[in-house]
């Protein structure tokens, strides 16, 4: 303004637009802004990395190596649907159901959402998995199993273990096995205690004893060659001594000690009567294996017996596999298949012993094979598990695979299932294209399918024993009647305690509300069950797992109402002076105006309350219902599973978080999608 | 009929309705439960509090034998609950912070552990973890005989699956020295904090207040310390054993480990003297024991709600505009300060109303105890159900004594809530004492703030 | 003034209110006649938007008669019932509901509480639509149209119930000046119709143009009341406290 004299600098020469120095773009630029910010950061960096790659190798190297997972894959209808599994016409109900459930899902993805190829793309992928992955490991050889055969007891630690000559087994019609004597495994104790595979009592003690021997050998050469060292103290030297001569004393080798390998075994394979002789042979060290082809199902009994007076021979045969035992009831059919009923109206259950191979599904219901009035010993699970640190070809065949087999059954017409409903509806909504402001017809059909829900799922479900509902199948159930039936009861309690001008409604309201919020829900669920037979003592003839749903449903209400509340509260009550100003009651102020948008703005909060509950709902089985959880609890009680609560406990844990992240990914969807309390900030 | 159409009346009619088809509703439901009660003759009374309890209560051998009352058997159980309750609440609140800074952190790998561990941790049922931790943590430990302790020794924790033992610390007759110069160096570090306060005040000077006043106080505690450990021991010492009194050499003495904890404080040199637990065939004496269950419940508990409250944090502190921290920068205070004037206190009031729900879960859920048979006030509850079947007198005191808990964890959460809440044209700065009733009531229950579990 | 008290559709009568121990409104009396159009103001917090809502009770008087087209405002639902009826009432905040679409908003109150069938109904709103002259949004939502098209459909979902009485809260305070327009454009059309309209607005131009009658409340009291000409005429004999308003609005 003052100085206008000055003439104005122009800058002719334009400056050319240049990329981003490398250290603040791409990939470089993103690990230098999340990974190495300052000094802290990159050595918080180099810890975390550390620790995961450690996290993550040791959970793989536990799963393939280590973990047990038997009493999830001999167990998963049990977890599924508990003591529904022993009767078809329940399985038949509850797979109706989930069908039914997985279309409902598939039309409403239609309705709300889309599905882009990519979501095709890795439906099919995975979908794909459950198939390939069965076809794949089933082409694997299983691992072998270990069996002793021999006169010394085997001795390692305190454990002493006398070898079993005859035992039985189970096999199909046209399966081969094969009988060899283990040759490699004998050789040095080396070999013998890195055996994998299933082995018996006696293999078990011999492989344990060689790791003792193996480690043992380490140990002395670690001495030997600390000893060397002149500088050692003195004090140090003379404890190293007094260590290795211990060492020394102990040490034996294993496979000389108990002349491994060193003789003959003559074999016969023998029928279930325990007389007919199928096959017999002598298996020598280096010599042919003896391959047989069974001739049918059931059960056959292997005899072995060592040709010398003091040695022990290891066996390693194919195709025999340990056997488990199983408790089994399930509804009595009569002849024509239909379940028999007894005069009082209940079907009739029956129990009896199943026996299980271990390595799949095969099952007799025959009778253990009997010796002179004796049962054979089974090559039995419990004394028989895997030993050793297991191999990738070993977990893919015995573990991997058939989940993914006997997972696929129910998952793959579950996808099957939302994919047709997804289908239907975008050819329904491209024949009746919908027309403005009406919405899509699919949402129509979602939005009525969804209503009539509870009501069809109450059919199916209603004719089988409610007694008998368990798993994951009774989880969600409660889960679902807890929300579906607290609904009314929460809103109406939500709407009487902002019922300002009825104070006695309102404070009862409240006094409801936060009594129920105010103790646990174990407290009332134990009500249920204790105190509610004390109305009426018919009441005590209701199933627990009605009781608990009562007990659930005025819980869930209370938290409900709260939620509901909320919603009421976001809504600015000009809202509510407008409606009155145009004359319309308070009734139809609440159905037409409040309640419609309260309900949209807290989907998110409801959804929320779901995953609470659907979590919490494992409470039951406190008061003693067979939920996941306690169904997981009873498994790990059972004597061939003991020892595998990290495997149990590992699968229920993931199941849970499954769904309820799925339940918590949906939400932040529709949040985001402005369909629910969006709708008013956002448009 | 004019009146029936009349606003006021309308409304008066509608609650007399309510009001009287809930009291009929209710004296039926009362009267039926009476008579079943009745017939079965299991009328309700609080008689039997004063009988015989006659089960055992582990980890409170020493202050509880079954020939104790019901209603002491009530108490112990109410005192293992508070316990829980005690410990988690802080030790939750410290873990959830950190984790919810985890959680905020600018490097990438820290925050997506943080983040999966939160995630795997809210997304699957307390039980279950309850269950794990319990019997593949806690129970894998090795048993008493073989219990780790660390360090060897005199250990500082023992590890064993019956539980975990601390050492003890016990005050010797010096304490009271020490205790005396502690005090002194207290009030002169309160004279130092209100003095220079008014400095700062008057002059703008900067005066290191905190450091200040830290250093006077811990300054004179160490001092008093070294003053009260200066006397000499005595050198012998006056035991009464099996009825008749000896006096022998302390270093002896203590060499054989023959003197009971309290002869023990007696001859020690310093204000403060360790027990360290001692293994004596199947247990340990000494030390601060907690059993297995109780460490596994309130660890359960604690990871549980800490995986809540970290996402609360971090919530919080998402909350607080961006634009604030760029003012308070822009004003050039330095990080800290605009982490403690700025951020905090805003992001305070966004994380203590779900932050007090969550308290109110970990007080509710410790009624978990029961799976894992620890003898909390539900455990021990069902337990004289069991025996006594006054389902309806038991079930009463239960669900009062957890509202009280519960209202009382509310009363002070909401406390703190309206202390942090922004002052508009609405606050009331001053009530009347005579509303504090009301105001109570306003804070428990009725205005108490709506936040998602 | 064209009023009489024969031809009075409302009429109060020393009406009181308190919010709490506020006195809110003082003995407030005045006649309003049908056709008439009567424009409120007042300084801020002087009771005139609570006196608007007075008139079809969404704030309760204490004291008092008011009588709207001969039938009393009392504590009896009916009569209540009766006079929401006979009067709309467009907002500040225009009070539109989100969750329904412009027409479904306009055809609401007619179908749930004049009980027409739905094609009477959307066909009565879609030529308020036009008379508002938005037909072309029937089908938003609300939140899709700008603050004048809000109000203005606010507008029409009043007219849809037919009433013979509008009453405005200040509905243009809300809006963004370039939409102020459209919106008093619509109230003049109504005011020319004959629509009895009781305004409470900051719009002196409005107030000049088509005010039969202006209030001007200070206080919870009606201080002052005249023609717009003798009102905003500053040499005319005024109250002070008329006058420091008007000298701080002219």
């Amino acid at each position: 303004m003052s100085s206008n004299s000055q003439p104005t600098t122009i800058y002719q020469q334009d400056v050319p637009r240049r990329h981003a120095p490398i250290t603040a773009t791409g990939v470089l630029g993103w690990m230098r802004a999340n990974l190495f910010r300052t000094w802290f950061d990159s050595i918080l960096t180099v810890v975390a990395t550390l620790f995961l790659i450690s996290a993550i190798i040791g959970f793989i190297e536990w799963t393939v190596g280590a973990a047990n997972w038997y009493s999830v894959l001999r167990n998963l209808s049990n977890l599924m649907v508990g003591s529904l599994q022993a009767s078809p016409e329940a399985l038949v109900r509850v797979n109706l159901m989930t069908l039914l459930l997985a279309f409902g899902i598939g039309v409403s993805l239609r309705a709300w959402s889309r599905v882009g190829l990519r979501g095709w793309l890795w439906t099919a992928g995975v979908s794909a998995l459950f198939v390939v992955i069965p076809a794949l490991t089933s082409t694997l050889p299983l691992p072998p199993s270990m069996v002793t055969s021999g006169s010394i007891a085997v001795v390692s630690g305190s454990v002493s273990e006398t070898p079993i000559s005859t035992f039985t087994f189970i096999g199909r019609a046209g399966e081969t096995i094969r009988l060899a004597v283990a040759d490699e495994a004998g050789q040095d104790d080396q070999n013998l205690a890195s055996i994998s595979a299933f082995g018996d009592r006696a293999a078990d003690a011999l492989i344990n004893a060689a790791r003792a021997q193996v480690a043992a050998q380490t140990r002395l050469a670690e001495i030997e060659r600390l000893l060397s060292d002149e500088s050692l103290a003195a004090g140090q030297r003379a404890l190293l001594t007094s260590e290795r001569d211990n060492l020394t004393e102990d040490v034996e080798v294993i496979s000389e000690r108990y002349a491994l390998n060193s003789a003959d075994v003559a074999v016969r394979v023998l029928a279930a009567d325990g007389e007919t002789v199928l096959v017999e042979g002598l298996l020598s060290p280096g010599g042919e294996a003896l391959t047989y082809t069974l001739p049918e199902d059931g059960w056959y009994i292997l005899d072995h017996a060592v040709q010398a007076e003091e040695a022990n021979t290891l066996l390693q045969l194919q195709g025999v596999y340990p056997v488990l035992e199983r408790s089994v009831t399930r509804t009595r059919l009569d002849a024509d298949g239909n379940p028999m009923v007894s005069r009082t109206g209940q079907t009739q259950t029956e129990s009896f012993i199943q026996h299980v191979r271990l390595t799949d599904d095969f099952t007799t219901e025959a009778a253990v094979p009997r010796i002179d009035g004796e049962d054979v010993t089974r090559y039995l699970f419990v004394n028989n598990q895997y030993r050793g640190i297991r191999d990738l070809t070993d977990y893919l065949v015995l573990h991997f695979g058939p989940f993914f087999e006997r997972t696929g059954r129910a998952v793959l017409p579950s996808v099957g299932l939302v994919a047709l409903g997804y289908l239907l509806m975008q050819l329904l909504d491209r024949v009746l294209p919908p027309v403005p402001p009406a919405p899509k017809l699919s949402r129509r059909v979602a939005f009525w399918l969804w209503f009539a829900m509870p009501f069809v799922v109450y059919f199916i479900i209603a004719g089988t024993d409610a007694r008998n509902w368990g798993g994951l199948f009774l989880t969600f159930l409660l889960t679902a009647v807890g929300i579906v039936l607290s609904f009314p009861i929460g809103v109406l309690l939500a709407l009487g305690r902002r019922a300002d001008d009825l104070p006695v409604v309102k404070y009862f309201c409240i006094l409801v509300i936060e009594f129920v919020r105010g103790v646990p829900l174990i407290t009332v669920l134990f009500l249920a069950s204790l105190a509610l037979p004390l109305v009426n003592p018919a009441l005590s003839e209701v199933p627990g797992a009605v009781r608990a749903m009562v007990a659930i449903t005025i819980f869930s209400a209370a938290y409900l109402a709260e939620n509901v509340r909320g919603g009421l509260q976001s809504i600015p009550p000009g809202q509510v002076e407008a409606a009155k100003a145009l004359g319309m009651n308070p009734v139809q102020v609440t159905l037409r105006i409040t309640l419609p948008q309260a309900l949209r703005a807290v989907i998110p909060a409801l959804v929320g309350q779901c995953i609470s509950l659907f979590k919490d709902t494992s409470l039951v089985a406190i008061v003693g219902l067979a939920d996941l959880t306690r169904i997981a609890d009873i498994i790990v009680a059972q004597a061939e599973y003991i020892g595998l609560r990290r495997e149990t406990y590992l699968f229920v844990a993931a199941l849970y978080f499954i769904f309820s992240f799925a339940m918590a990914y949906v939400s932040r969807k529709i949040e985001l999608s402005g369909s629910g309390a969006a709708r008013q900030v956002q448009l | 009929m004019a009146l029936f159409r009349d606003e006021r009346f309308i409304k008066i009619f509608l609650q007399l309705v309510f009001v009287a088809v809930f009291f009929t509703g209710l004296i039926l439901l009362v009267q039926s439960v009476a008579s079943a009660l009745a017939a079965n003759n299991l009328t309700p009374t609080f008689a039997f509090l004063d009988e015989r309890a006659g089960f055992a209560i582990a980890g409170a051998e020493t202050y509880y034998s079954p020939d104790d009352s019901y209603w002491r058997a009530y108490v112990v159980g109410l005192e293992n609950t508070l316990r829980v309750i005690v410990v988690g609440l802080p030790v939750t609140t410290i873990l959830g912070i950190i984790v919810g800074i985890m959680l905020l952190s600018s490097n990438f790998l820290v925050r997506s552990i943080a983040q999966f561990v939160v995630e795997v941790l809210r997304n699957t049922p307390l039980l279950v973890q309850l269950f794990a931790f319990y019997y593949i943590v806690i129970l894998a430990l090795p048993p008493v005989q073989n219990s780790i302790e660390i360090p060897e020794g005199n250990p500082l924790l023992v590890l064993n699956n019956r539980g975990i033992v601390f050492p003890e610390l016990i005050m010797t007759p010096r304490f009271a020295l020490f205790a005396v110069i502690a005090l002194v160096g207290v009030a002169i570090g309160a004279a130092f904090w209100s003095e220079s306060g008014k400095i700062i005040e008057r002059t703008g000077r900067v005066i290191p207040r905190v450091r200040g006043t830290l250093a006077i106080v811990i300054g004179v505690g160490i001092l008093g310390y070294v003053v009260a450990s200066l006397p000499p021991p005595p050198t012998t010492i006056t035991v009464v054993r099996d009825g008749g009194t000896m006096e022998v050499a302390v270093s002896e003495s203590l060499e054989e480990n023959i003197l009971t904890p309290e002869e023990r404080a007696s001859v020690a040199r310093t204000p403060l003297t360790i027990l360290y637990p001692q293994r004596a065939g199947l247990r340990y004496q000494n030390g601060n024991p907690y059993t297995a269950t109780y460490i596994a419940l309130t660890v359960s508990l604690i990871i549980y709600t800490a995986a809540f409250v970290a996402e609360i944090v971090r919530a919080g502190i998402m909350a607080v505009d961006r634009g604030q921290i760029e003012a308070s920068r822009a004003l050039g205070l330095s990080f800290e300060r605009t982490l403690s004037l700025v951020i905090l206190p805003q992001a305070l009031r966004v994380i203590i109303p779900p932050l007090g729900n969550q308290y109110l879960n970990l007080a509710k859920n410790s009624s978990l105890a029961i799976a894992i048979a620890f003898a909390d006030l539900f455990q021990v509850s069902t337990t004289i159900i069991n025996q006594r079947n006054q389902t309806v007198s038991v079930f009463a005191m239960v669900m009062v004594t957890y509202l009280i808990i519960s209202l009382s964890i509310a009363y002070v959460m909401n406390w703190i809530n309206g202390r942090f809440e922004l002052v508009t044209r609405d606050t009331v700065i001053k009530r009347p004492l005579w509303r504090r009733l009301g105001d109570w009531v306003n804070y428990t229950v009725l205005r108490r703030p709506h936040v998602e579990r | 003034m064209k009023t009489t008290n024969a031809e009075a559709i409302i009429v109060c009568n020393k009406v009181n209110k308190w919010y709490g121990d506020f006195h809110v409104l003082r003995d407030v009396s005045v006649q309003i006649a049908q056709k008439e159009v009567v424009v409120v103001i007042g300084p801020s917090g002087s009771g005139k938007s609570t006196f608007i809502r007075c008139i079809n009770r969404l704030e309760e008087h204490q004291e008092g008669d008011i009588i709207v087209d001969g039938i009393p405002l009392g504590n009896d639902v009916r009569n209540i019932a009766a006079i929401r009826s006979e009067i709309g009432m467009v907002f500040q905040q225009f009070n539109l509901f989100p969750h329904l679409t412009v027409l479904q908003n306009i055809t609401l109150a007619p179908m749930q509480v004049r009980r027409q069938s739905r094609a009477e109904a959307e066909r009565k709103a879609m030529e308020l639509l036009e008379r508002v002259r938005i037909p072309e949004q029937a089908n938003k939502y609300p939140g899709q149209l700008s603050g004048g098209q809000q109000q203005r459909v606010a507008i029409a979902r009043a007219l849809a119930m037919e009433p013979k009485i509008m009453l405005f809260d200040e509905p243009t305070s809300a809006l963004d000046p370039e939409m102020i327009k459209e919106v008093l454009e619509v109230m003049k059309d109504l005011a020319r119709s004959g629509m009895t309209m009781i305004c409470v607005t900051h719009e002196m131009g409005f107030a000049q143009e088509v005010g039969d009658r202006v209030l001007f409340f200070d206080q919870g009291r009606i201080v002052e009341e005249g023609t717009p000409e003798t009102f905003f005429d500053l040499s005319a004999e005024h109250h002070e406290r008329t006058r420091a308003f008007l000298d701080q609005i002219l």
